[in-house]
């Protein structure tokens, strides 16, 4: 994390000492990475690998141009493990939700949806695959393996299109189980 | 007091590797072990979740001191997500696994007529072996709740904490020893990239690994030596675009309270609709009469 403070092409803002390497104490840190048009973003360290520490950075984005932050989150981190947004207006929270990825989200809160039973907790992309918490634990360690069981005879003389000789009445039986569509042939698809 | 004394230290169970030449011993015996049908009881599962139970509250103290001791972190913050929350999440299993376990009766596909004869369901089976391997962040969560969920899904299991967090991964040792669950069925291996890559050279059912990207493709890759599913948990940093304003509250939704009453009252017939399609003796009744079909969701009760 030292590392990670020394090479940061961006400005310390608050924080920024070690207090205590033994009991491994460092300070709450806050780190400007200025604004997203000077594009400092793209190559900081701050930006490159986990950091497991109080140690935050920011990207000041303008207003009215949501979308540009957007673009350094599709850059950065495409599918992160979670993403988060803080705003009031249904809009942006919107904007936001249906325009990235991630493992899971948060509106106006950080990191809870994964201490929420309930909710599974898992990647997606490069954060991984497959989710656990509450039921999802259970259900990602099980295999769910269909099973049939025929309890009549008769089923068998029902269902015996199934078997040759392949006659006319094999073919229209099966064509009948096939079913019948509930709309017609759409707009501008010619029959062939 | 933040920090636990440090010289609690010495107090703690001792990080000792497996050593390599055990390490397919073990793994083969547990796979003889899930072979012999022992996990296959809900009863035995419920049993073992209970003893793991008791034995996470046997082994508060330790996993404090260990977690400080490889952390610095606060006891309050493991006590939080480490223990109690990994504790909830037991108990919560415990309760609920036999409704998750259960039979789930499938009737798509299958004309109304024929429902009383061609009867199809979903069996939730044991994978087989599955293989946990665990960070050094969270070591009683992420470890343990992995787990739990293999443990009731029917699986027997091997953990492989981090060796860099050696207090921790020791203390959860000690745990498996304390709470007496099953040692043919349950181990840990201890272990740093030497011990870990032999693992992955074994044969397992699922992986579930959470750590990085990097070494989240090597155990992938190792899995599909054996085509084995794996979950991976990796991680990427969390975007968070933030709309600061004037005085913004950071959580307005928090002063909109949801009509609780409203939503329970609409869910409960579904959930007793739903309970009576869990007994299998009932699907030809429900099914000829047609009066049945899956509850459908409950309708989003914030949306009022």
């Amino acid at each position: 994390m030292h590392e990670i403070l020394k090479t940061t092409s961006g400005e310390v803002k608050l924080g920024g000492e070690i207090i205590d390497r033994q009991d491994r104490l460092i300070e709450v840190t806050l780190v400007s990475l200025g604004h997203v048009s000077e594009g400092k973003w793209r190559t900081d360290s701050l930006m490159q690998q986990e950091i497991f520490g109080p140690l935050f950075s920011y990207i000041v984005y303008d207003d009215d141009n949501l979308t540009s932050a957007l673009d350094v989150v599709k850059q950065m981190s495409d599918t992160s493990l979670g993403s988060y947004v803080f705003a009031e207006k249904k809009a942006e929270k919107d904007l936001v939700l249906n325009n990235t990825r991630s493992g899971g989200f948060c509106i106006n809160e950080a990191f809870m949806n994964t201490v929420i039973a309930g909710l599974p907790f898992g990647g997606v992309g490069q954060s991984g695959t497959g989710a656990y918490r509450g039921k999802w634990s259970v259900l990602s360690f099980v295999h769910q393996r269909p099973v049939l069981e025929n309890k009549g005879a008769w089923v068998d003389w029902l269902l015996s299109f199934r078997f040759p000789p392949y006659l006319e009445s094999n073919y229209k039986a099966i064509k009948a189980g096939a079913g019948k569509p509930s709309f017609s042939r759409p707009a501008g698809q010619s029959k062939l | 007091m933040p920090l636990a004394d440090p010289s609690i230290a010495d107090t703690l169970p001792q990080f000792h590797l497996t050593p390599l030449d055990q390490i397919p011993t073990i793994v083969d015996s547990v796979r003889n072990t899930y072979h012999t049908g022992r996990t296959r009881p809900l009863e035995f599962r419920i049993n073992q979740l209970q003893k793991l139970y008791y034995g996470l509250c046997d082994t508060e103290s330790i996993a404090i001191a260990a977690i400080a001791a490889d952390l610095g972190r606060a006891n309050f913050e493991t006590s939080w997500a480490d223990i109690n929350y990994t504790k909830s999440e037991l108990l919560k299993i415990i309760k609920s696994m036999k409704t998750w376990l259960a039979d789930e009766h499938i009737s798509e596909g299958i004309p109304w007529y024929l429902r009383w004869a061609h009867q199809s369901y979903l069996k939730k089976d044991p994978m087989g072996v599955v293989l946990i391997i665990g960070p050094w962040n969270y070591p009683w969560n992420l470890n343990l709740i992995p787990f739990m969920g293999a443990l009731a899904a029917g699986n027997t299991c091997i953990v492989k904490p981090s060796e860099v967090s050696p207090h921790s991964s020791a203390a959860l040792e000690k745990l498996f020893e304390i709470s007496g669950i099953d040692k043919e069925c349950y181990r840990i291996i201890q272990g740093g990239v030497e011990e870990t890559t032999l693992v992955l050279k074994q044969q397992f059912d699922k992986i579930c690994y959470t750590g990085n990207g990097a070494v989240g493709k090597i155990v992938a890759r190792a899995a599909a030596e054996f085509l084995t599913p794996v979950m991976l948990e990796l991680y990427v940093p969390p975007p968070t675009p933030m709309n600061i304003q004037r005085d913004t509250n950071f959580a307005p939704q928090r002063r909109q309270k949801p009509h609780h009453h409203c939503a329970l009252r609409e869910y409960r017939p579904r959930r007793q609709a739903h309970r009576l399609g869990q007994n299998p003796q009932l699907w030809p009744i429900l099914h000829c009469s047609r009066l049945y079909s899956h509850p459908p969701l409950p309708r989003n009760p914030f949306h009022h």
